[in-house]
């Protein structure tokens, strides 16, 4: 991969190659999000749109301009039309900017690859006219930018992708929680993160974000260094968060430390495949644009599912 | 085993270099940041380990060469001079001087004082010699030098101590280790020195006094002393050992200190230091007058109270009055005006209560009286003629509260002018006297009165001749029509100089209209402290044996002259008066040191004087006796002639106020007032003093030097140090070879 380094900075994290391959496709919701516009995503609210969904007894205190009189006609019956609403995405892209991100094997960092990731998702839904926030968290949340849709919005975002990461040690649980709080309108929330944290501390809070009724995508962004393991020399490994030092001999530890991350993958995995949510492996050696785009095939293959809730016309935003 | 240049010791933390850089290199080699080490295990590869117990061989021996290298410059030696070290120094003189002043009295003090003198003798050595001085005002020497030396050649020696004599008679004999002090070796061995027993008993029964602290007195007969056993011996090592409290009013003038003597100050703390002072404000010697006194309270700068109370006592001791609550701030001092009691004329002691030491609470005043003055006139003129000088006299000295002026006629055939208990000070004569009456108050003249001539005519010729001695006075009545002014006046002269300011030396509006002609022979003394303006002499004076004779050669009766009436007659007569011989004590309120002045007392008539002291015994003085220096404790003096019952005085005697003042002196003032550096004793006084002991550790150095090049130590700790790092360079080397066969062995 390419990470495209543009003079403004502003901009310089989004990847036009990704953007190339991915332009023709549409990150879109599954379930249904809260929005404040119109736009490709399903509404919880109905309103006047062109798709019909069904019929329903009239009740007195109902809007007469929904009755209608066709049916009423055929069928001696009052009934109330009702239409499905659509709306746009309110995305939250969520980055992990704990000091483990910052590091690379390669020539360059996690952190790199997690921002042209996000700077790019953020520039895709917003040219697809969607609401994108971005919220930055190590040990508690650092920074939200708040998910709008609006000139100059766009630019803001990247500018909070420049800024260091000020943040220590990865707390999976507490930003989350935090964030579950303060998301109080439905919506996409795109997780990026090495997550180098105790999985069972993140399961709860990824739990309670999907009960709030938001679909949580997972970016689990990992070094090749750390996905295969193959140093040769003994040396000190020090950790980069807590400066923890270990006397290691790579050729001793290898078996031990893959057999640990394979595990650490796989409750990853079992956690998202329970609480149903999308989640993709991207090592920073994989070129971002085949990587995403793969993504949003699949999940468009994936197709909508039928799940959806109904509320009364007349009560719609 | 000494160092000669213990500096380079410091050398030594140069061990923790190999230390520091073996750290470093471990700590640098083969770092490797990860951001998954949560999946790592500590894996130590064998190979390391080991390398870490031969690096710590390694280490341990750098650690010793770097350690053998720094003791080797800083070039060490064995002491074989340590031993004769004190053989070698002269022999030591010591002149302690002990603070006997009245703030010694502070509880505790005395005894720390002793204890410094004690132990500045315990560590004496036994060739040395000591002199103590006991000092307040004055010094006093309680054991002299003298007696040390005699003492010293005793056979049998034991070390001194301020004991018991009588105890020491009982132990008398018994042989000791340390022979010390000669002053008691003296008493114990042989019994015999009375002087050293004396000295003994002195020192153990000294007590502080009341007076003050003359340092500076003290200080120059110990120097005296030891330049005088300088002059005669061989060359010692001298020090004067002042043990004191060394208090911030502590009396010193600049010394101009010899070099050869050191000087030691063992200062003694007392165990509180809230202590209050009570002094009076006034001149000295002055009674205070009036109803109310001012008193001084001082507080000492490291007072923990500011409240203190102050109340009369009378004679009895018994409180009289109100007491006065005093706020007075650590280290200030206030003045009051303290009203006296209704029984003002009991009441002398105002004393001071709330803080911890009371040697200097209590102000003895005297009590308010009027003293009665005589002027004896010898005139015909009646009291109420005011053509005649006597109606003036009379009304020149108005009554006051501290003063009682009776005019009395000379009796017509008196032959001694002394009127009993009365203080005759003057003698006014304005008209001819017959020859014995003339001899009388001749004799009274000589024996320190003042007489007063007021010529009112040319037949005082004969009593002036009487009154001078000398038949070749004359006397005439001046020729002159018009009035005379005062000229050439001699305002120095103490009889007017309170008319030398400009504002009151105006004396041309005194017209005098009639004058005498005085001619004195030139061998008489005479002095003109005023001319007519014709250049006659008008105001003169003639010494005669202790006191003096005014001449006035015009009177001051309106027929002769307007003095009377001027502004000047009433100034200059109580001038006179002051000028006139006392019959009393000069001084009445005077600190403890400062004698009572007798001069005037003591005249012809009063035989014996008898000084009543408080608390202790009354003495008696013989006539003559113009002072009375044993005033050693505060109180009320009552100094009575005996035969004339009515003839009695009374003196304050107090604590000198800057005594009040406890505060302690910063010891680099005495560095000021050309002391020698000073060295501030530790609290067991010993070690040799600052100048000798420099001069020791001269000697000493040089002797080291010498030890150090003789043994040159240095050069086998060198080559041992060599030899380590050949042996450190050889390991070292056997480790790599080992290290790389270890990294070849282990499979790729």
């Amino acid at each position: 991969m390419e990470v495209a380094r543009q003079a403004s900075p502003s901009s310089r994290w989004i990847d036009p190659a990704t953007l190339m391959r991915i332009r023709s496709l549409e990150l879109r919701a599954r379930t249904i999000v809260e929005g404040s516009r119109s736009g490709a995503n399903r509404s919880p609210f109905h309103g006047f749109s062109v798709e019909f969904t069904e019929y329903r007894p009239y009740s007195p205190g109902d809007d007469l301009r929904y009755l209608d009189w066709r049916l009423f006609a055929r069928s001696d019956r009052y009934c109330v039309k009702r239409f499905e609403d659509e709306t746009n995405l309110r995305c939250h892209v969520v980055l992990d900017a704990s000091r483990s991100m910052e590091y690379g094997s390669l020539a360059y960092t996690k952190m790199d690859y997690a921002r042209t990731l996000a700077a790019t998702l953020g520039y895709f839904l917003h040219l697809q006219g969607d609401a994108v926030g971005l919220v930055r968290f190590a040990a508690d949340v650092e920074e939200m930018v708040p998910a709008r849709y609006r000139p100059g919005h766009l630019r803001r975002l990247l500018v909070a992708l420049e800024k260091r990461p000020a943040g220590v040690e990865t707390d999976l649980g507490r930003p989350l929680a935090t964030l579950a709080e303060r998301l109080a309108r439905r919506g996409l929330v795109v997780l990026i993160s090495d997550l180098l944290a105790p999985i069972d501390s993140l399961a709860p809070h990824l739990s309670r974000l999907r009960f709030r009724g938001h679909e949580v995508l997972l970016f689990h962004i990992l070094d090749p260094a750390e996905a295969r393991f193959e140093f040769d020399s003994p040396a000190v490994f020090r950790d980069i968060e807590s400066g923890r030092e270990l006397h290691v001999d790579p050729a001793a530890a290898r078996a031990g430390y893959l057999r640990r991350f394979a595990e650490h993958e796989e409750s990853i995995r079992a956690t998202c495949a329970r609480l149903g949510i999308a989640h993709r492996r991207l090592v920073t050696d994989e070129p971002l644009e085949i990587a995403l785009t793969e993504f949003l095939r699949a999940r468009e293959r994936a197709g909508r599912r039928p799940f959806r809730r109904l509320r009364p016309a007349g009560r719609a935003a | 085993m000494s160092l000669l240049a213990p500096l380079y010791a410091l050398g030594l933390a140069a061990i923790a270099l190999p230390v520091l850089f073996h750290l470093a290199r471990r700590t640098a080699k083969n770092r490797r940041e990860f951001a998954a080490v949560m999946f790592l295990e500590e894996a130590r590869p064998r190979t390391a380990r080991r390398r870490r117990v031969e690096d710590r061989l390694l280490l341990l021996l750098r650690g010793i060469a770097v350690a053998l290298m720094c003791v080797a410059f800083a070039r060490p030696f064995f002491d074989s001079t340590e031993s004769a070290d004190g053989a070698a120094s002269p022999p030591r003189r010591l002149a302690i001087l002990i603070d006997a002043s009245a703030s010694m009295r502070r509880a505790g003090l005395w005894a720390q004082a002793l204890d410094r003198a004690q132990a500045a003798l315990d560590e004496l050595s036994p060739d040395g010699r000591a002199a103590i001085y006991l000092f307040d005002d004055a010094p006093r020497c309680i054991a002299p030098f003298a007696e040390f030396d005699e003492s010293h050649t005793s056979p049998t020696r034991q070390r001194g101590r301020i004991a018991d004599p009588a105890d020491d008679d009982r132990n008398g004999g018994r042989s000791g280790h340390s022979p010390l002090l000669a002053l008691r070796a003296g008493v114990a061995s042989r019994g015999s020195t009375s002087a050293a027993r004396q000295a003994l008993r002195a020192l153990r029964e000294a007590s502080p006094g009341w007076s003050g602290t003359d340092l500076g007195a003290a200080l120059t007969a110990a120097l005296d002393d030891l330049a005088r056993g300088r002059a005669e011996g061989s060359a010692t090592r001298d020090e004067i050992l002042l043990v004191s409290d060394v208090q911030e009013s502590i009396r010193l003038e600049p010394i101009d200190w010899p070099p050869h003597v050191a000087l030691r100050v063992a200062p003694v703390v007392a165990a509180s230091e809230t202590n209050a002072g009570l002094a009076l404000v006034a001149d000295s010697g002055e009674v205070p007058s009036g109803d109310r006194i001012r008193v001084r309270v001082t507080n000492a700068a490291a007072s923990d109270r500011d409240a203190f109370r102050l109340q009369w006592h009378d004679s009895a001791g018994a409180p009289t009055g109100e007491p006065l609550d005093v706020h007075v701030p650590p280290g200030a001092a206030r003045v009051l005006s303290v009203r006296r009691p209704p029984e003002a004329a009991t009441a002398t002691r105002l004393v001071l209560t709330g803080d911890d030491h009371d040697f200097d609470n209590a102000l003895h005043v005297l009590p308010l009286e009027q003293r009665a003055w005589q002027i004896v006139f010898a005139g015909d003129g009646a009291a109420d003629d005011p053509q005649r000088e006597r109606y003036y006299l009379e009304r020149a000295f108005p009554e006051t509260p501290l003063r009682c002026v009776d005019i009395v006629p000379l009796e017509p055939n008196a032959t001694e002018i002394f009127h009993g208990r009365c203080d005759v000070r003057l003698i006014v004569l304005a008209d001819p006297l017959g020859d014995d009456r003339a001899a009388a108050v001749r004799r009274h003249v000589e024996a320190g009165g003042t007489a007063l001539m007021a010529l009112s005519s040319t037949e005082m010729e004969g009593t002036l001749r009487a009154l001078l001695d000398e038949p070749a006075v004359r006397l005439a009545e001046s020729d002159s029509a018009d009035h005379r002014l005062l000229t050439e006046i001699d305002f120095a002269h103490l009889l007017l100089a309170p008319f030398a300011d400009a504002r009151y030396s105006d004396f041309t509006k005194i017209h005098f209209w009639r004058h005498r002609v005085v001619e004195l022979p030139d061998s008489l003394p005479a002095h003109v402290l005023a001319r007519f303006d014709n250049g006659r002499p008008a105001i003169l004076e003639v010494p005669r044996g202790a006191g003096r004779v005014i001449v006035f050669a015009a009177s001051w009766n309106p027929v002769d002259s307007q003095l009377a009436l001027s502004t000047k007659f009433v100034p200059l007569l109580e001038r006179l008066l002051e000028f006139g011989r006392s019959s009393g004590i000069e001084s009445r309120q005077i600190a403890v040191g400062q004698p009572i002045r007798l001069a005037n007392f003591t005249t012809d008539a009063v035989e014996t004087v008898e000084i009543d002291r408080p608390g202790a015994s009354t003495i008696r003085l013989a006539s003559g006796a113009e002072t009375f220096a044993e005033t050693k404790s505060p109180g009320v003096y009552v100094v009575s002639a005996v035969g004339w019952p009515d003839r009695i005085e009374r003196v304050a005697i107090n604590v000198p106020p800057q005594e009040c003042r406890t505060d302690a002196m910063p010891l680099e003032r005495l560095a000021a007032l050309g002391l020698p550096a000073v060295a501030l004793a530790p609290a067991t006084v010993g070690g040799a003093s600052h100048a000798d002991d420099r001069r020791a550790a001269d000697e000493r150095a040089r002797r080291n030097a010498e030890s150090e090049s003789r043994q040159k130590l240095w050069r086998w700790l060198l080559a041992l140090a060599v030899g380590v790092l050949i042996l450190e360079t050889w390991l070292a080397a056997r480790r790599s070879g080992n290290a790389t066969g270890i990294a070849e062995e282990r499979p790729a």
